[in-house]
Formats: structure tokens, sequence, C-alpha cells
């Protein structure tokens, strides 16, 4: 046997372990991004999957429900895809609607066409519109989570005839942390409180698929759109559902987003965190059926 | 099972409770309150210490579950919510219980398979150096504490519990917050919501012990003494028994100087706090769910009816029980106990008071032909404790067998080892049975209904449900 230098033995275990490592990382990646659309899990919850052709996109769409109940379109956050929305549309459809829940362009099952190609704010609620035409569907409420609400508003304000109630809950960004950093460790203090009951593997999946430069761009889109600058100019009937142990968009920033909208009202919920509609659905479910019964009641008084 | 976040004791009524029904549930024993290999191991050898020694080394091991007082305004109520309703297999259960901690409630929860969420948990802070005769000076020394809970979630109510004559050696490197949840937290909402279907059954366990307090907010009070062998006014009067018992622990004074009481609370432990119910009102009404409420006048009240319960019950199956299992404190084991078609009689500690109940209880049923004993040490010999031979004498009461299991009775109530040796001698009891099918939500009424009245068990019903 050859006798080396000690630092070229180590040099060389370095080497080894770093490729092994590259290795592993990759093969998970791939791994991750090459889950099924639907898991067993999905099925289990009686979520089914299509593909939607909108204008240029085609659009992977979750639905639950029974076909002829009010529809309801839940519009998931950063990054992630509407897969961790199925507890939420599980729990709707007990309560007797028919949710639909699109993956946005570049993000889970629905790709862009490029790669390197992220969507703004606005294109994403503009794509919503399509969407909606594609589904034949005139006007509907929406439920929005964390960056959802941000494509929320700008449906909203672009697009009014098509919005008929708004749920936002954890609405971001938080203009008192307007920069990455602490945006992230707020998201870190976020995933350790609801780390009993985390959305972070599904994440994972859904990071994988999106890949590296779409997080990056999106996270971009995120710090450009200021929700507080178009609050003012949405006509529908909006209730903002604020976790008390939200420190994403924390309650003080919920109060603001309310008082800026025409017809807002905000909800605290004490306990819950920013990731409502996985880790507390049922009870989120509860309150999007109260504030929903109340439009329909109103409506009918009108009649 | 899950470790907990800080801020609960898992060594306690409410924590060793929730896990023992929930593994009931999911099919396990109940082998180890401390959930700990690593300290169970040790048990055997720590056992074998002198009896001062062992006393340490058991006051400094409940220390390791206390938190630091810096760590408390930071408490997580809702997380401990989550992680106790995050125990039980997610599933569609025809009922729930919520409330009062109760050994006995647990046993029906297993025949009916479903599970119980506790109002109540302890969160134990470290006080080094305390004096645990000295009443006057915890209460002082834990007010920032309580004020830190308070401060910590708006949804809860703190009871600062001091007790020398049973937490003795705790007290010395720890005091005792018991928090109580006057309003639902999400995680239990979320449980309910997502375990029960309209018509479904909602039970609060509602123990109606009150205790004399100091009142120390609109939500917190201080609650000198506790349920078990010595009376209230022994506590604050003083008596005999107490003056011996001091003198026994070389402590120079004839009885304790606490602050005066100046309210009647639910007892810190046991108690229900009834600021809960409109949450569940609200709740049951619009899922309509039924709401019934238990009422018992104390913690021990659901055991003699429990017993009759599964007597009835397994008698109705066609398959007669003469095999009677006495729980004590958190040494029980719902699945064991259905397993091996035993009657369960849940004792609340080792003390006279508890000894005197199941001896009327087996007059009443004299029957028996084996009776085992689990027998939990907390090691004090306090004021109300009954000796190892008064609890073998209770044992003479079966006509083939009585046994200790687990216990050893020399070391008694300093046998620590038993908290890990109940489950394997319990394990070693036999002949075994396949599980019964679930005891239905309507015989589980009725037999309230029929041996309730005599208990001080009364049910109510709150709100109807579907149908």
């Amino acid at each position: 046997m050859p006798h080396l230098p000690s630092r070229t033995w180590i040099r060389a275990l370095v080497g080894i372990a770093v490729a092994l490592g590259t290795f592993e990382a990759t093969r998970r990646y791939r791994q991750l991004a090459s889950a099924p659309a639907l898991s067993d899990t999905s099925r289990a919850l009686g979520i089914d999957g299509h593909h939607v052709q909108a204008g240029p996109w085609r659009l992977f769409t979750r639905s639950v429900g029974a076909a002829d109940a009010p529809v309801v379109v839940l519009v998931h956050g950063l990054v992630i895809s509407s897969r961790y929305m199925e507890p939420l549309a599980r729990a709707l459809a007990d309560n007797g609607y028919r949710v639909l829940a699109p993956d946005l362009p570049g993000y889970g099952e629905s790709a862009t066409g490029t790669p390197r190609r992220v969507l703004s704010v606005e294109q994403l609620a503009d794509v919503l519109d399509l969407w909606l035409s594609a589904c034949a569907i005139d006007k509907a409420t929406f439920i929005g989570n964390s960056y959802g609400c941000q494509i929320l508003t700008a449906l909203a304000v672009r697009h009014p005839q098509r919005v008929e109630r708004l749920v936002l809950q954890g609405p971001t960004f938080d203009p008192a942390a307007r920069s990455l950093l602490p945006q992230l460790w707020r998201a870190v203090r976020n995933g350790r409180r609801e780390r009993q009951r985390s959305s972070a593997a599904i994440g994972r999946i859904d990071y994988a698929k999106a890949g590296v430069w779409r997080v990056l761009g999106s996270i971009r889109h995120l710090l450009h759109y200021r929700i507080e600058d178009h609050l003012a100019a949405i006509e529908a009937p909006c209730l903002v559902v604020q976790g008390s142990r939200d420190p994403v968009a924390p309650p003080h920033w919920g109060e603001a987003v309310a008082a800026r909208l025409p017809k807002g009202r905000l909800r605290l919920v004490e306990g819950a965190t920013h990731t409502m509609n996985y880790v507390h659905p049922h009870s989120f479910a509860q309150l999007i059926d109260d504030f929903l019964r109340e439009g329909r009641d109103a409506s009918e008084v009108v009649r | 099972m899950s470790q907990p976040p800080q801020g609960i004791a898992r060594f306690d009524s409410a924590a060793g409770m929730v896990q023992a029904l929930a593994l009931a549930l999911r099919g396990r024993p109940y082998t180890s309150p401390s959930e700990s290999p690593l300290l169970d191991s040790l048990m055997p050898a720590i056992n074998r210490l002198p009896c001062k020694l062992r006393e340490q080394v058991y006051a400094f091991g409940g220390m390791t579950e206390g938190i630091g007082p810096s760590q408390v305004a930071r408490v997580d109520v809702e997380a401990i919510a989550e992680w106790m309703a995050g125990l039980y297999p997610q599933r569609r259960y025809p009922a729930a219980f919520i409330g009062s901690s109760n050994g006995a409630l647990m046993h029906l929860a297993a025949a009916m398979g479903v599970p119980w969420l506790p109002q109540t948990f302890l969160c134990p802070v470290r006080a080094l150096g305390n004096d645990p005769d000295d009443a006057r000076r915890a209460l002082e020394q834990g007010l920032p504490i309580v004020h830190a809970l308070l401060g910590a979630d708006a949804r809860i109510a703190v009871h600062h519990m001091h007790d020398p004559n049973q937490d003795r050696l705790m007290l010395q490197h720890m005091a005792y917050y018991r928090l109580k949840y006057r309003r639902l937290p999400l995680a239990y909402r979320e449980f309910l919501l997502r375990s029960l279907a309209p018509g479904a059954t909602l039970y609060v366990s509602a123990c109606n012990r009150q205790w004399p307090v100091t009142r120390t907010s609109s939500r917190s009070v201080f609650q000198f003494g506790a349920t078990g062998g010595a009376s209230e006014s022994e506590y604050f009067e003083g008596s005999p028994r107490v003056r011996q018992y001091l003198s026994r622990y070389g402590i120079a004074r004839p009885r304790w100087d606490p602050p005066p009481a100046d309210d009647m609370a639910p007892e810190a432990e046991w108690g229900f706090d009834p600021a809960l119910l409109d949450d569940l009102q609200e709740l049951a009404e619009a899922r309509q769910w039924r709401l019934i409420r238990i009422d018992h006048a104390e913690p021990e009240s659901l055991s003699a009816l429990t017993a009759d319960t599964y007597a009835d019950w397994y008698a109705e199956q066609g398959e007669p029980s003469r095999r009677l299992l006495v729980d004590s404190f958190l040494l029980s084991d719902p699945l064991t106990t259905l397993r091996l078609r035993a009657i369960p009689y849940w004792s609340l500690f080792g003390v006279e008071p508890s000894a005197r109940l199941l001896e009327q209880y087996l007059q009443r049923h004299p029957g028996f032909d084996e009776i085992d004993m689990l027998l939990f040490s907390h090691g004090t010999e306090g004021v109300g404790l009954a000796p190892i031979e008064r609890w073998q004498q209770l044992l003479g009461w079966a006509r083939v067998e009585g046994r200790l299991v687990g216990v050893d009775p020399s070391r008694y109530p300093r046998d620590f080892a038993t908290f890990t040796r109940f489950a394997e001698d319990l394990a070693r009891l036999g002949p075994r049975w396949d599980l019964p099918e679930p005891m239905s939500i309507a015989f589980f009424e009725e037999a309230l209904q029929r041996h309730g009245a005599n208990a001080e068990v009364a049910l109510s019903r709150l709100q109807d449900g579907r149908g």
C-alpha cells in the first residue's frame, strides 16, 4: 500500500464524504420531486385531482365535495401547493361545500413550461381569473393562507367581479419584518410551534418540485407586493382570520389588515399558528362556515 | 409515546392517566409512568439505596420534570393540549370525556374505547432550597411565578398547590402549579371536531371537590394541603397527628401556619372549574353533540360505581368476574385490566380514607376469588398514610388469593421501583382474554343512573344531540 501524507488522506476522506452527501441529497431531492400528486392519505380523504387548461396554463386542481354544493376556492401559500390544503378541503366538504384548490403555475403539479419563469403576484391573480373561466365559475368565495392572501388581494382588486367573499388567514407580509432574514426567523419560530402537527413533510415535496430558482423568485415577489397598499380597494366582504400564536403574521398585523379593508372583519383564534388550514382545519372550517352562512342569510333577506 | 413539551410533569395524575388511556386505545399496556428507559433501568438500583439517600434521589429525579423560573413565561399551554390530544389514535369516536382527572373514569373510557381530555395538568417549577413547611413563604415566593403563568395564557387558571404532608420530598426542590383550562384550547377543539360525528356524546367529568384557598388574583389561588390522608382542619389548625408527623421529620413546629384562606375553589388536582362549560356548550350546540355532565362529589365517588358497572358489563356478556384489580393513584393499566377480565377499583392514594372506602366496597362485595393490588409510593410517611399491613389486611378479603403487585412491602412507602415493577408483575398475571366489544353508551349511562345515586354521582344533560 503506497504511503500517502496524512493531509492527502484527510482530503480524500472529505472528498468521499462530500460526494456521498451530494449523492444522497440528490437522490432524496429527486424522490421528493417525483412524489405523486395524490397520496394514499389524499384518496382516503376523498380528494380527487384533475388538470384544468386555463389559457396557456395547465393547472392541477384538487377537488372534494358534492358537485351541486356551494363552491369555495382555496389558494395556497409560498412555494407550497394545494397539497397542504387537503385537510381544510376535507373539513369544508364535511360542512357542505364543493372545494376546489388549484396548484398555481410553477408550484406542485402545475408546470410553467420553463423552470426559471416565476410569476408575480399580479400574474398569479390573472391566472386565477383564467382558471375560473375554464371551470365555468363566474364568482366564488376564496380562502387564502399566507402568500395566498397576497394573490387573493390582487385578484379582488384586478377582477372584483370574481370575488363573492374572501377569507384571509395569516396574510403576508407584516411590514415590521420587511426583509428576508426576519421573515425566515419568523417561519422557523412558527415551525417550532407547529411541530406536533407539522406540514413540513409536504412542504419538502413542494419545494423540491418547485426547485431552488423558483423558491428564490417567489420570495422576491412576496417581499415586493405590499398588500397594505391594495386592501382599501377590495369591495367584497372579507374575514381576516388571525392566530394568536402566529409569528409570521402576528396579531397586530392582522388587526391592521382588517382595519384597512372597507368590509373587513377580524377573527382572532386563540392558540392558532400560521398554517391553520393544515394544523387546525376543522376549527378553521367551522368559522369559515359561520362567515359564509352569514352571507347566504343576508342575501336571502335582501331577496 | 412522544416527548411532552416543557411545562407538564409526566409523573402526575393527569399526564399518567391520559397516557394510560391512550395506550389502552392503541391496544398497548401502560408500563412506564416516566417513559424513560434510562430512569426505569436505574430504579432497582435506586431502590437498594439507604432510606435517606433514596428519598433524595427521588426528590432530585422529580426535579428534572420541573422547568426553571425563567422558562415560566414561555409555557405553551396550547402545545401541551396538543401533546395530550395527540396521544390518542386518530379515528372517529362515539363519545369523549373531558374534565376532571379520575382513575376510575379511565377504566370506563377504556371499556367504551373513547378518549378523555384533562382540564388540569401539573406544571412543576424548580425552587431549590424550599422549606416545605413554610407555607407563607411559599405563597410569597410563588407570586412572581403565578403572575408569569397567568401572563403566558389568558385561558388558564393557576392553582399554586403546597402540600407538605404528601409532597414533602418534591417540595424541597420544586413548587407545584396546577393549571386548569378555563377555555377550550384550540388543540382540544380540533381534536373533538375531527373525532366526534354529529350526534356523538361529550361527557364532562366534573369533580365538585372544593378546598379552602387564598385568592391571589381573579384567575389564581394558593391552596395549602390537598385531598388525601389529612383533613382540611388538620392542615389549617393542626392536630396530634400533625404534631407527631412534624416531630417525626424533625420539624421544630407543632403545626403549620398557612396564610388564611379567604375563598373556596375547585380542588387543585381533581376539582372541576366550570368556566370551561361555556365553550363546551357552544361547541356541542354548533356540532349537535349531546353534552352530559357527570357530577361527582369526591374523586373516589366513581370508584365503586365503576367497579359495579364493570361487574354488570362482564355479567351481561356471560363472563362474570371474580377478580378485583385495585389501582393506586396513577398506577393503573386499563388494557391489562380488560384482558384479565378483572374488575377495576381505583384508590386515590395509599391513605387511610382510601383504604376505608375500599374496605366498604369489599364488605358489600365479599365474593372475589382473587384480589391484585397496586400501591403507589410517594416517599413520605405523611398524616393519614395507611401502613402496608392495612393494605395486606384488605387483601385478606380474597377467597383464594390476594396479592400485592409490584410492591416491596419492606420498602413501602419508599418503594420507588414499583413504578416499573408494577407493569412487569402485571404482565405475569393470567389468564388473558381477548378484548371485549366496547361498552355501549346506553349501557354506560344506564349503569351510572343505576349505581350513581348511592355514590353521589349525577348525570345531567346540558345539550341534546341530533335527533
